[in-house]
C-alpha cells in the first residue's frame, strides 16, 4: 500500500491543559504514563499497552525522563475555570 | 552490547506457533504445532534478568498460549524462581483469543496475579466476522464465557478490539456489551493490513471512532469511566506534551520477543512463522545481535518530510516499526491509513477530554490530572 500521507498543518489548539516541567508537571506526566505507552501494533497487544494496566497507580520510574525545563503549567491550568484542577505541587500527596 | 538494566523489561514468550482459531487478520503466520522447551525459557528469563532492575513484565503471547496451559503454569513458575533471588518481581500476563478460559484456569491465573487480555472484536456479527475457529464455527460465545469466567475470579481483564472494515458499525454495541459484563479496559487497535482507502469504509471509521468517543464521554460523566486506549493514550499524550521518546517503538533495545525456537525479534508482529531470518535480531543463547538491532535503530531515525509538518506529530504513532511494515513493508514508513485513524483518534480524544475538562469531570481530572485534583 503506498504512503499518502495528508498532514494537519493547521490543527486547532484545544482547550484543555498540557503539563510540562515543573513538580506539577512531572507528578502528572509520571501518573499520565499509566494511561499510555500505546506500541500501536496492530491486531494484537503490545505488552506495554498490557503494561497499562498493570501499572496503574506506579510512577514507574518515569519522573526521571521528563525533561527538567524550567517551564510551568500551562496557562489554561492557572486559568482552569474548576477549583480542583490547580497547580499546587503538593496536591495528590 | 551489554545493554544498561532498565526498571522495567517486558519479556514476551510466544509459547505456541499453534492456535485454535484461525482468524482473518492474524499475522502470527502459519498455525503449526511447535512449542517453546524449558531451555529457551530459561535462557529468555536469563537474558531479560541481565536487563532488570526491578520488574519484569512477563508476556505469554503466541498463537495462543493457553493451548500449552502446563508450559505456561511452569514457565510462570520458573520465571518467579529466577526472579525472586535478584529481588526483581515478576508481572505476568497472557494475551489469549478466550476461548480457553475455565474457571478452574481462572482461579490460578488469579491466584497468580495475571492481566489477562483477551481478544474480543464485539458482539456475534462483530467477532465472528473475522475470529471464527479451525472448523470455521463462530467463537463468540466461547470468548463471552471466557470473559464471564476470568470476571468471576477477580482477574484483571482487558479486552483487545480491532478494528476492521468488516465489523465497523458495530463497535459501539460490542463496547456495551462486554462493559454490561464488567470490562473497563480496551485496547483498541486498527487491523493495519486492511484495505481502508475505500471513501465507505472511512466514513464508517469516522463513525466508529464518534461511536467510541460517545461511550467514553459518557461513562465519565456517570462515574464509571472506561479506559479506551485509542482514546485515553491522545489525551494522555496531549497532557504530556506528546509521546516520549522512551515510549516510542522499543524494537528489542531493552524488550525482548522470544519465538518458540528461541530467535529474538524486534516486535512480536515480526515473528510470523520465523522460517525466515529476516527480522531475527539474535537468539536467546547468544543474545541481541548489535549489528542487526542498530541497523533497526537506524532505520527509524528518519520520518517523512510529510510528518515533520504536520501539527499532531507529537502524538502520532507514526513511529511504530511494526504497524508501518504491517502496511507499507517499511518500518519507518507511515501509511495513510495510520495517518488517518491517528487523526480520527486524535480529534475523538479531544473533543471528550475538551468537554470533560470544561465540565470539572472528576473521574476525567483523576485519570489524567491525578497531581492537581484535591
Amino acid at each position: 500500500m503506498a504512503s499518502r500521507l495528508t498532514p494537519l498543518l493547521d490543527y486547532p489548539a484545544r482547550s484543555y491543559p498540557k503539563a510540562r516541567g515543573t513538580m506539577v508537571g512531572r507528578i502528572l506526566v509520571a501518573a499520565s504514563m499509566t494511561a499510555t505507552s500505546l506500541g500501536g501494533c496492530g491486531p494484537a497487544v503490545d505488552p506495554k499497552t498490557v503494561d497499562a494496566a498493570v501499572d496503574q497507580g506506579d510512577l514507574d520510574g518515569t519522573v526521571d525522563q521528563v525533561s527538567s525545563e524550567a517551564s510551568t503549567l500551562d496557562q489554561a491550568v492557572q486559568d482552569a475555570p474548576i477549583d480542583h484542577a490547580v497547580a499546587d505541587p503538593e496536591a495528590g500527596r | 552490547m551489554q545493554p544498561l538494566k532498565a526498571p522495567d523489561v517486558h519479556l514476551t514468550l510466544c509459547l505456541t506457533h499453534d492456535c485454535n482459531l484461525r482468524c482473518r487478520y492474524c499475522y502470527a503466520g502459519p498455525k503449526r504445532d511447535a512449542a517453546m522447551s524449558e531451555d529457551t525459557a530459561r535462557a529468555a528469563f536469563e537474558l531479560a534478568l541481565d536487563r532488570v532492575g526491578q520488574r519484569l513484565h512477563l508476556v505469554f503471547f503466541g498463537g495462543e498460549p493457553l493451548l500449552r496451559w502446563d508450559t505456561l503454569r511452569s514457565f510462570t513458575a520458573l520465571g518467579r524462581g529466577l526472579c525472586a533471588p535478584k529481588g526483581v518481581e515478576l508481572s505476568p500476563t497472557v494475551t489469549t483469543n478466550g476461548t480457553l478460559l475455565t474457571p478452574q484456569r481462572c482461579e490460578w491465573l488469579a491466584e497468580e496475579r495475571f492481566l489477562v487480555a483477551v481478544s474480543y472484536d464485539g458482539i456475534a456479527a462483530a467477532h465472528d466476522a473475522n475470529r471464527r475457529d479451525a472448523s470455521g464455527a463462530s467463537t463468540h460465545a466461547r470468548v463471552v464465557d471466557g470473559l464471564r469466567c476470568a470476571l468471576a475470579a477477580g482477574l484483571r481483564v482487558r479486552a483487545i478490539l480491532v478494528l476492521d472494515p468488516s465489523n465497523l458499525q458495530w463497535v459501539g454495541e460490542s463496547i456495551d456489551e462486554v462493559r454490561d459484563l464488567g470490562v473497563r479496559d480496551f485496547v483498541v487497535n486498527p487491523n493495519w493490513s486492511a484495505d481502508w482507502s475505500a471513501p465507505a469504509v472511512r466514513e464508517s471509521l469516522t463513525e466508529a471512532y464518534a461511536a467510541l468517543a460517545a461511550r467514553h464521554l459518557a461513562s465519565y460523566r456517570c462515574g464509571d469511566p472506561l479506559w479506551i486506549s485509542a482514546l485515553d493514550a491522545k489525551i494522555s499524550a496531549h497532557v504530556k506534551g506528546g509521546i516520549l521518546a522512551s515510549e516510542h517503538c522499543d524494537l528489542g533495545c531493552r524488550d525482548l520477543v522470544v519465538a518458540p525456537s528461541g530467535n529474538l525479534f524486534p516486535c512480536d508482529r515480526m515473528i510470523g512463522d520465523d522460517r525466515s531470518d529476516r527480522f531475527v535480531i539474535g537468539h536467546v543463547s547468544a543474545g541481541v545481535d548489535a549489528r542487526k538491532l542498530a541497523e533497526w535503530v537506524a532505520g527509524m531515525r528518519t520520518l517523512p518530510a510529510e510528518c515533520l509538518t504536520c501539527s499532531i506529530r507529537s502524538r502520532c504513532r507514526n513511529r511504530c516499526a511494526c504497524a508501518n511494515f504491517a502496511m507499507t513493508r517499511l518500518p519507518s514508513e507511515p501509511s495513510s491509513a495510520l495517518c488517518l485513524h491517528e487523526q480520527l483518534a486524535i480529534r475523538a480524544a479531544d473533543d471528550v477530554a475538551e468537554a470533560l475538562f470544561a465540565e470539572g469531570n472528576e473521574a476525567f481530572l483523576r485519570r489524567h490530572y491525578p497531581g492537581a485534583v484535591r
